[in-house]
Order: structure tokens, then sequence, then C-alpha cells
């Protein structure tokens, strides 16, 4: 019975597949074939076309004083570059802006941790060279804002000329005082190099000058607290004084502060650094006659920016003059200040 | 012959010809649909980049056209509420006003002024700065200079309180006051608007992975809104906004920044914005790279699976062949004994089966001519047999004369009656097999007849086994051997001589047996006596052996014949090996 049965199945395959011949088997490779095709294009299909995100780049933003309203401008900045470039950004650095120690740690830890690439304004001219030494070794680009470092294996530097900034502010005091008076420069950190640099710049400026007079550079440690209790001392000390200088905003907003509440706002001249809100607040009011801007979102975007650069290989430039304005309580509200002056917040 | 090496490639083979031509064929289709596949889609996809975005942003423009509208209203009522107060400060009026103040998360500032910029009463109610400029800030002057006309200013930083500075969007519009004396006061009412439903409008907008839309006044160009507003202000980004004010709506591809961007354009109808959509060109391309890589890898499987199935299919066209051709050299070395197997009822399995018939039709041909040579040969040897008989007649009769002269009667009786039996037997009604017995019946008479006309020369015997005489033998077989046996053995013999006749059956084969003792042949002369085919050289000698070997070996086939042995003076013996047969062979 079985053989029957396959004998039938044989003969009638046999039957089948001799009807057509040759044509009909290239015919049926071909239909093979194409519906093989088919099958292989659905798969293709199947699958989701889209770009693939490139891999995320680790990169550590650090900073002077973490807490700092500047920084907090500069992370901004470091935060939207960070979006558009597809970066993890890690914003970290001491509470003070003395505490070089507490930097050079961290940039040791994020060293450690793989960070690939590193946005650092240094506490220190000096004695961060190491660790851009250390980064430089492990292949991880360093870019400077704000700050230098005595570096060569620095990437990059993105920040102003301090010492232009310091000539800004003193033709600025000049302008306010009618090319006359007595001035106390209220700087921040004895052995900053933009200190240095700023204060350089205004004595360079009035050099030429005799009656625009310098009695006394203060430094109060960037600490608003500290520089009001050297603005109540400076005058104490001096009686009447025509201005001050403060050179950062720490420096501004303790001046500032003391002078508003001593009854001396507008009777000394404060010509102040940077533009955090309370300064603003107060150039508007009047306590603060001007201020010396710099770009501080620009710094924190232009320094992730060209960190992914250099991670890429591409060509970066080794310096990034972000520039500084002054600013004045009649200019603030232009429109092109105010797009500098008020981070655009929704 | 020409050598033939079994390679898979023979670069003149059918195979090499089918797999390359449908290679070539699959190649040259997928490469042409590949192209044409990759225009269409590559046309489909920046259509539907445009259409897409045109829908995108035409949506984006009626959400903020709504938006605005509600703003609009909620500026109506503010408005309303406050014409309908009379005496201000009212505190009901700013019991409403708070209650429409709370409720909107996007309200910053309600504020109404005098023309002098005094204010009025205003939400939140926080002190006023000093240096604020009030009256020459842009959405005041043109609530001023076009009073009863709501205008929007663009983006600024609200100055005018107490608390932290705010980017807004003012709503302004110069109002009339009625007061107590029935006069009527200018005054202007400011509402301001903070980003966040249009920073949500916007974010909701999807243009491809990296595109954006963003929000331009149409007069001047000036950004309202854009997803990367700060850095467009820090002037760390550029939008190209000249080109997207000459275009009411519509879209176009803009390379300005470097990169290659689809730009859609549509205006916000009541407000004079324009939301411009920005697309990446490089993204729409992605696509097409990726159907680019997809139609790549689609040729190669089709390319590697198309080479198999040819592979396959082309050896399994041309294999047939190459057996085919095999076979038919076996047939042209002269092997006819071959049948191709016929596997398949295709072109090859036809030509198979044709090749077949031809291979059988010529061994056909082959025998059937082996056959007529054989049976011209024996009707020959047969015509030569026959050519015995007057010969032996006329020697016969001679001597029956002689006989009858010389008055010996009975002796003539005696020969006439053996010579009429034996050619009754040579006759045997025609038939070419006749049985042992008779022909041992024909060979007696012939020794008798013989041994008359050789005055008793010799004697003879004739011995057969019961078995032996039921056999058929080919007719005239031992006369020939006799008569040789006479002639060449016997009768140069000066000695008495003796015949024996000897039929037996010996392992199934029937054997007949010629003994005489005469002067034997010389061994050089054995040797070719029965091989040798030159006919008459040696007066004949050996003819009627070699013509019996020959027809029995043409009757019954190579393993039958004769056997001589023989030496000298001592005598021969002929064996005669036959098949026993009732029947002789056809």
């Amino acid at each position: 019975m079985r053989g029957k049965a396959a004998a039938a199945v044989v003969v009638t395959a046999k039957r089948d597949r001799g009807r057509g011949g040759i044509m009909r088997r290239i015919a049926v490779a071909v239909a093979t074939a194409s519906i093989f095709a088919l099958l292989l294009s659905a798969c293709g299909w199947g699958e989701d076309i889209r770009t693939v995100p490139g891999e995320q780049r680790n990169i550590a933003l650090i900073v002077k004083n973490k807490d700092g309203e500047f920084w907090n401008t500069v992370k901004m900045g470091a935060e939207a570059a960070a979006k558009e470039f597809n970066v993890k950004l890690v914003f970290d650095g001491p509470t003070n802006e003395i505490d070089t120690e507490t930097q050079v740690e961290l940039v040791n830890k994020y060293l450690v941790y793989g960070t690939e690439g590193l946005v650092l304004a240094a506490n220190d001219f000096v004695q961060l060279a190491d660790s851009v030494a250390k980064a430089d070794k492990l292949g991880v680009p360093v870019v400077t804002i704000e700050s230098e470092v005595d570096s060569p294996k620095v990437t990059s530097f993105i920040g102003i000329d301090n010492y232009e900034a310091g000539r800004k502010a003193a033709q600025k005091m000049q302008e306010l005082t009618k090319d006359k008076g007595r001035f106390v420069i209220l700087n921040f950190l004895k052995g900053s190099r933009n200190a240095e640099r700023r204060e350089r710049g205004i004595r360079d400026e009035w050099a030429d000058s005799p009656d625009m007079q310098v009695l006394e550079t203060v430094y109060c440690d960037s600490s608003a607290a500290s520089c009001g209790q050297a603005t109540i001392d400076i005058l104490r000390k001096y009686g009447h004084i025509d201005g001050i200088l403060a050179l950062n905003s720490a420096a501004s907003i303790g001046a500032a502060e003391q002078l508003q509440k001593l009854g001396k706002d507008g009777l000394v001249r404060l010509v102040a650094f940077d533009n955090t809100p309370e300064e603003l607040e107060w150039l508007q009011e009047g306590v603060i006659q001007a201020t010396v801007i710099q770009n501080p979102f620009s710094m924190g975007y232009l320094g992730v920016k060209t960190v992914v650069e250099a991670i890429d290989r591409q060509k970066v430039a080794a310096r990034i003059d972000t520039g500084t304005k002054v600013i004045d309580a009649e200019n603030m509200f232009w429109s092109d200040n105010q797009k500098m002056l008020f981070p655009f917040v929704q | 012959m020409r050598p033939f090496p079994p390679r898979l490639f023979c670069f003149k083979s059918i195979q090499f010809l089918i797999m390359a031509s449908f290679t070539a064929m699959t190649v040259l289709v997928v490469v042409l649909v590949s192209i044409v596949l990759y225009n269409k889609f590559n046309r489909t996809a920046e259509n539907n980049a445009f259409l897409s975005n045109q829908q995108v942003i035409y949506q984006v423009a009626s959400n903020l056209e709504y938006y605005i509208r509600s703003m609009t209203v909620v500026f109506s009522s503010v408005e309303y509420e406050i014409k309908a107060a009379g005496e201000l400060p009212d505190k009901a009026l700013t019991e409403r006003m708070n209650t429409i103040f709370r409720t909107r998360e996007d309200l910053v500032t309600i504020g109404l002024f005098t023309e002098s910029g005094q204010r009025i009463t205003s939400l939140p109610a926080a002190d006023m700065r000093g240096n604020t400029h009030l009256t020459s800030q842009s959405w005041f002057r043109s609530a001023v200079e076009n009073p009863n006309h709501l205008s929007f200013s663009i983006p600024h930083v609200q100055n005018l309180f107490k608390s932290s500075y705010k980017w807004v969007v003012s709503m302004s519009k110069g109002i009339k006051l009625p007061l107590a004396n029935g006069e009527e006061m200018n005054a202007v009412l400011l509402v301001d608007v903070n980003f966040k439903m249009i920073d949500d409008l916007s974010r909701s907008v999807k243009l491809g992975q990296k595109g954006y839309a963003y929000i331009i006044d149409d007069s001047a160009g000036n950004i309202i809104y854009h997803p990367q507003q700060q850095l467009i202000y820090a002037g760390l980004k550029y939008e190209n906004v000249e080109q997207a004010l000459k275009y009411t709506y519509g879209s176009y591809f803009d390379d300005s920044t470097g990169v290659d961007r689809l730009i859609t354009i549509q205006t916000v109808s009541n407000v004079g914005w324009k939301i411009v959509g920005v697309s990446y060109m490089d993204e729409i391309v992605t696509t097409q790279k990726e159907i680019n890589t997809f139609l790549f890898w689609l040729l190669l499987a089709v390319l590697a699976f198309v080479l198999l199935i040819t592979l396959y299919m082309s050896a399994k066209i041309s294999q047939p062949i190459k057996r085919l051709e095999k076979s038919m050299q076996l047939v042209e070395r002269g092997n006819f004994d071959i049948h191709i197997p016929i596997r398949r009822d295709d072109e090859v399995g036809r030509l198979s089966r044709r090749f077949n018939l031809m291979v059988n039709r010529i061994r056909e041909l082959m025998n059937q001519n082996i056959y007529e040579q054989e049976a011209k040969r024996k009707s020959e040897l047969e015509v030569l047999q026959s050519q015995i008989h007057p010969h032996f007649l006329y020697n016969t009769l001679n001597s029956v004369v002689r006989m009858a002269g010389t008055g010996k009667n009975e002796d003539v009786i005696t020969m006439i009656t053996s010579l009429s039996r034996f050619f009754r037997i040579s006759l045997s009604r025609g038939e070419r097999f006749i049985p042992v017995a008779d022909e041992l019946e024909h060979i007696r008479h012939y020794l008798i007849i013989q041994k008359m006309r050789y005055k008793n020369k010799f004697e003879f015997e004739i011995d057969a086994e019961e078995a032996a005489l039921q056999c058929r033998t080919l007719k005239l077989v031992l006369q020939p051997l006799v008569e040789n046996a006479i002639y060449h053995g016997i009768e140069p013999s000066v000695d008495q001589g003796l015949i024996r006749i000897r039929a037996g059956i010996e392992e199934g084969k029937l054997m007949l047996r010629v003994e005489d003792n005469g002067i034997g042949i010389p061994p050089a002369k054995l040797k070719t006596l029965l091989t040798e085919t030159s006919l008459g050289n040696d007066e004949g000698t050996g003819i009627g052996l070699r013509n019996v070997h020959e027809r029995i070996r043409l009757n019954y086939g190579e393993e039958y014949g004769l056997h001589i042995e023989s030496e000298r003076e001592e005598g021969t013996t002929v064996t005669v090996r036959l098949p026993c047969r009732q029947e002789g062979p056809k």
C-alpha cells in the first residue's frame, strides 16, 4: 500500500516537473528570487529609519565658585551648548574663589571619572598648570574661560582682555567725575592675574591724568560681605572719596550695598564689574553708575563648544575674546544692551 | 581527442553564459530599479518635508493666532472692567483684576498709566523703580501715538517694578478714562505677557531632530521668540531674517548659515508676526542616505541570491548536457552498449532519449550487419560443401562400373544401396540439422562405399552412446573429417587402416570423434590447420576441416568447433564439440 502511494506521488511529481522544462524552471527561479528580495525589503522597511544620535560626550565645567551669580550665567551658556552639541555636562567648582586646592582636586577627580573634555575657570594662574598638563597627558583637551592658566597645554582661552576692561572702567570713571577726584580700587584677590590686569589697566589709563588719584587698592577676597566691610573701612579712613572702582561682582555688590546703606549712593561714584541681577537693580536705581560687563553666557557656551570641537579634532582658535561693554543707567535698557544684560529665561 | 577538464567555470560553457547573463540582467534591473526608486524617494522625501513643514508651521501659526486672540480677549476684558469701574483706584476693580491675574500664569503685569507716565493702578502693586524711562519705552509710545489700537511690542525687559527683571511682550493701548466731571482722560493700559505659552507652542514643533521654529516681527524683523533666544541675543547665533521677511507664507531653501536648511514661513495675521520653521536638509538627506544604504544592501543580497540560484540552475541545465557529451564520447570510441538514464522530460531529457534511440538503432544495424555477414558466409560454405558430392559420385560410379564389369554383383548392389542411402540423408528434405543417428548412418554409408573403393584398405567402427543419438547436429559434419582421414591419413599409410567414429555426451556437450591410425599430421601444419584462412595453397588440404569448423562456429558460437590431436605415424583424432540440442538453432 505504502509503496503504491509513494509511487503515485512520484509519478505526479514527475509529470508536474516534466511539463514545463527548462523555461519553467527558470521562471520558478526568478519568481523565487523576487519573493526573496521582497521578503528582504519587507524586513528592511520594518526597521526604524532614523538618525542614530551620536555618542554623548562627557564634559566637566569647573568654575571658580559654583554658587556665584556670574558662574550661574556661565553655566546657562554651557548648558545651551551642551544641549546643542549633545554633551553630558557636569558643573562643579569650589564654593569660593580662593579655594585653589579644592579646584585642583575637582579637576583631578573628573579626570579620573573619565571626562572627555574640561572647561576650566582657574582660581590660580600657576597652580592649575599641573592639572592641565595631567589632562593633556590623558588626551583630554582643556579650555580655560575667564581666567587663564600658565600652561602651554591649554587648548584655548575664552574670556576678555582684562587690561582693556580696566582701562574702560577708568575712562568711564573719569567721565563721571569730570577728570578729577580721589579713588579707591576695590580689588578681589591679591595675586589673581585678572585682578592685576584690570588694576594695571586703570592705573595706566590714569597715568597721564594727575587729577585722577588712586588712594589705595583694597583686596577683599571675592566675598560680598568682606568687600562691604572694606567699603565701610575705606569711607571711615578717607572720609569723602569721589569714586570706587569695584573690579568684580562680589566687590561691586558689597560696595553698592554699603554705599546705599550709608546714604552715600550717588555721592561716591561706583564703577562696577559684571551684570548680576543685584548689580543691575542698583544700576537702574543709580547706586552703581556704570558697570563693565563681560559675557559670561558666551563664555560658557563657547567654552563647551570649543572643547567639543577640540575633542572632534577640529581646529580651534587659541584665544577667543568675548568682549566687554560699559553699561550705565542711561543705556541699560537699550534693546541691544537688554539682550546682553538680562538672561532670557522663559 | 580534446581533453575536457572538469572545471566549474569554463568560460565557453553554457553554465557560464547563463550565469553571466542572468547576473548582468539582474544587476542591470536592480540598479535601474534602485535609481528610479532613489529618485522617487528623493523627490517624495523633499515634497514630504515641504508639505509636512508647511502643515506643522500652519498648525503652530493657528495655535499662536488662537493664543493671541485669547490674550486680546483678556486685554479687552481688563479694559472693560477699568472703564466700568469709574473712580480709580477702585478696590472692587483691583479684586476682579487680581482674579484674572492669578488665573493666568502667563500674565506678568497689568498696569494703567497716565499719558505722562504716572501709575494709576497696577498689578503687581509693588513699588516702582526709578529710572524706568517709562514714557520713552516703545510700548508706551505706540499706545500714545495710536490710541485705541492694541499694539504688541517686541520682547523687552520689564523694568517697572521692584522684583525680578523679566522678559515680556507688552500689549498696550491708549484708552480714554471717563472722569467724574464727565470729561475723559487719556491713559495707557499695559498687559505684559511672558514667553511661557509661546515657548510651549514652540516646543511642540517637531521639524526633524534638529529643526525648530522661531517668531519674527513682521515690520522690523526683530526676533520675538527663538528656542535659542539667549544665543541670538549673545550674538552666538544668527538667523537670516531679511529673506524670511520677504515671504508671507511658503518655503525656500537657505544656505546663508553655511548649512542647507529648508525654511517654511507662515504669517500670524492678527499681530503681524511670522513663524519661521527651520528644518535641516541633511536630515532629509539622512533618510536618503539610509535609502541608499538600504538599496545597496538589497542589491548585494539580490546579487548573492541570484548568483546562487543561477549557479544551481546553470549546473542543473549543463550537467545533463555534459553527461550526454561523455556518453557520446564512449559511443565515439565504439561502445554501443550505452543507455543514458533520463531524469526529466525536458529538452535535455528528450535529447537523451533521441540519443538512446539512435544508439539502439546503430546497435541493431550493426547486429543485423553481422548476422547478414554470417548468413552469407554460411551459405557460401554450404555451397562449397555441396560441391564435394559430384566428384565423389563420379568416383563411386566408376567403381560400380568396374565392379559390374568384373561381375561382382553383390558388391554392386551394396555400393549402389549405400550410395542411395548416402544421398538420401545428404538431402534429408532440405533440413540443415539432423539427428546424430542419421549423421552416423550417413557416415556409415560413406565409409562402406569408400572401403569398397579402397579395396578394404581400412576397417571402420562406429560407436554411439544412446543419449548422443537423440541430439541433433549440423548435417554433413563428419563426412569431410572422414574424407580427410582417408585421403591424408590412411591412403599414404602402408599399414592396414582403421577409422573409428564415436559419438558421446561429455559434460553435457555432444562429442563426435573421428580417429584414424594414419600417418598423422606434421605438428607445424597441425598448428595452423584450423586458423589459416588462405584457401588452396596446399592442394586443398585442411579446407574441409576448416569449413566444418567455421560452419559449426557460425551456427553454434565460438565455444564450439573442432579439436585435432595428431601424432606422426600413430594417427589423428578429430573431436567435434557440439551442443546437444533436440532442435537445431534457427
